[in-house]
């Protein structure tokens, strides 16, 4: 099981993030460039980066060190497994201040 | 012929051919009928026939005197059966018959008839009263068949009506000097055009002059340079002025093809655009997004200052920039206003973004056991992993900030209790 969090907060400029789970524990985030026109609305999302965090090895009640080497800031917040080895991530979910207000935080349970 | 005087003591008028003389020398009575006596020998067609009436009358034909009363009829010779002619009514002196008659002479049918001559001899002097046309076949006569031939015998009344309008020779206003009014008119031309000669010798006063006289009259006596002509300001004419015209002409760029292409650098010519540059084309304010702007360009011989005003001011990338051209070089843009100016972001805590990149979160108080961690999800990221630090609320407690990122930091609390501090990040959000 997994315990997936998302946590709001404020982004690099004309950047989101969003993610996809893979079979064995692999979270992939991928970033995106916006494009708004002169009234803010977003006019197109271009994929720029994607990068690939494999959870799998993760012992029981360890705590996962994260290094990105692709995107520009880490997203993980934390990763790590519960004595039952269920899988608990935190990420965060970039939003543009200009623009957006904070999202909701939201946390959702993945059934492996 | 003799010598002959009279009237004298032994002298006589003995034959007509005297008396002729007499009266045609002496007294003059010209020829003629004598108006409003009888029908004055007017000569009219009869009802039918070829048939004239002459009326009676009173004549004088070459000193000899004719009274008749009563109208004459005359019948005129059988026509032509081709031609018509022209007959001759006439009153005729005789001197060998003694005294008058009234009588027509045929004229020569033709295709163009003319009327016959007259008798005026020693013997017979023929008075013409009228032309009677007398057309080929002709059976009966009309009015405008005749033509009056009389002379009247005063002969004013004659002389009058030749020369009157519509007489066979009428007199003209140039006959007797009178202007014609052409002449009138050319003579008014003549005078409106001395009248508006400025120059004529008589006083004109400022009244008589049209405005536009007065001002040039102004401008001579003025001389340049007075600020009087309002054609010129400041000594140019107002194309030396930047009109909106003229920035069309300079910029030529208000289409979105031509603005995303058009290099900045050959914006040189001062004037303020009142359409649109895009940022993307080539040596645009670096804003790295496409975005449009006016263009303000001033200039001072080669020296030229470009400055771009954002087109809607809503944006976070409305900043404006200016860049100058000095010593055949263009500096780099800088940004004089930005309207992102300083955000506030809150979250797990609150971070303050400025718009030169400045980037400072806090979080306070946050509370951690001793010995355990607490992992910080700052409220923005940092564009690089910022400076952390803290202190914490009681005396003598001592935590440590590992594993700082762009997004988290982690506060661990070394000593044992409860812990509570204040965090603070700062760092770069662009």
């Amino acid at each position: 099981m997994i315990k997936f969090k998302k946590v709001p907060q404020a982004g690099l400029p004309r950047l989101r993030l969003e993610y996809i789970w893979l079979p064995g524990r692999i979270l992939v985030a991928h970033l995106f460039e916006v494009e708004r026109d002169d009234t803010g609305a977003v006019t197109q999302e271009t994929e720029i980066a994607s990068e690939e965090f494999s959870l799998s090895e993760l012992a029981p009640e360890e705590l996962a060190e994260i290094e990105v080497t692709v995107l520009p800031a880490n997203p993980i917040v934390i990763a790590e497994t519960d004595e039952s080895g269920d899988l608990h991530v935190t990420v965060v979910d970039w939003y543009d201040p200009e623009y957006e207000q904070p999202p909701t935080a939201v946390e959702e349970v993945i059934d492996e | 012929m003799s010598d002959w005087e009279y009237p004298f003591r032994g002298s006589y008028i003995l034959d007509e051919e005297q008396w002729e003389e007499w009266e045609t020398n002496m007294h003059g009575v010209p020829d003629g009928v004598k108006r409003g006596i009888y029908g004055e020998f007017e000569v009219t067609p009869a009802s039918s026939g070829l048939v004239v009436n002459v009326a009676g009358g009173v004549a004088v034909v070459r000193g000899f005197y004719a009274r008749r009363e009563s109208v004459k009829p005359l019948t005129l010779q059988p026509p032509d059966t081709a031609n018509p002619r022209i007959d001759l009514v006439v009153l005729r002196r005789s001197k060998s018959s003694g005294g008058f008659v009234r009588m027509v002479i045929a004229g020569e049918a033709a295709a163009a008839p003319v009327a016959p001559v007259p008798a005026q001899d020693n013997d017979n002097w023929d008075l013409p009263l009228a032309e009677v046309y007398v057309a080929a076949n002709a059976q009966n006569l009309g009015a405008s068949d005749i033509t009056d031939r009389r002379i009247w015998m005063s002969g004013l009344a004659q002389h009058a009506s030749r020369h009157a309008i519509g007489g066979s020779d009428p007199l003209t206003p140039a006959d007797i000097g009178a202007a014609r009014a052409s002449d009138l008119a050319s003579t008014q031309n003549d005078l409106d055009d001395h009248k508006n000669n400025r120059n004529n010798p008589h006083n004109v006063t400022p009244y008589d002059m049209v405005p536009g006289d007065l001002v040039a009259r102004i401008k001579l006596a003025d001389g340049a340079g007075s600020g009087l002509d309002a054609d010129f300001l400041r000594g140019l004419a107002p194309d030396a002025f930047a009109t909106e015209d003229k920035i069309d002409d300079r910029f030529n760029a208000n289409t979105a093809s031509e603005a995303s292409t058009r290099d900045w650098n050959t914006l040189t010519e001062p004037g303020v655009s009142d359409y649109l540059m895009r940022s993307d084309a080539p040596n645009g304010p670096p804003i790295g997004v496409a975005r449009y702007f006016y263009v303000l360009v001033v200039r001072y011989a080669d020296r030229v200052v470009q400055v771009a005003y954002p087109y809607i001011a809503t944006t976070v990338d409305d900043t404006i920039w200016m860049r100058t051209y000095y010593v055949g070089t263009w500096s780099a843009w800088r940004k004089v206003w930005d309207s992102g100016a300083i955000l506030h972001i809150a979250g797990d805590g609150e971070c303050v973004r400025f718009p030169s990149g400045l980037q400072i979160c806090w979080a306070a108080p946050v509370s951690v056991e001793g010995g355990s961690n607490y992992t910080w999800t700052f409220p923005a990221v940092f564009f690089t992993v910022p400076a952390v630090s803290g202190h914490a609320v009681r005396d003598g407690d001592f935590h440590v900030y590992y594993n700082v990122t762009t997004t988290t930091v982690t506060w661990r609390a070394l000593t044992t209790g409860g812990h509570s501090g204040y965090l603070m990040a700062i760092g770069r959000w662009k």
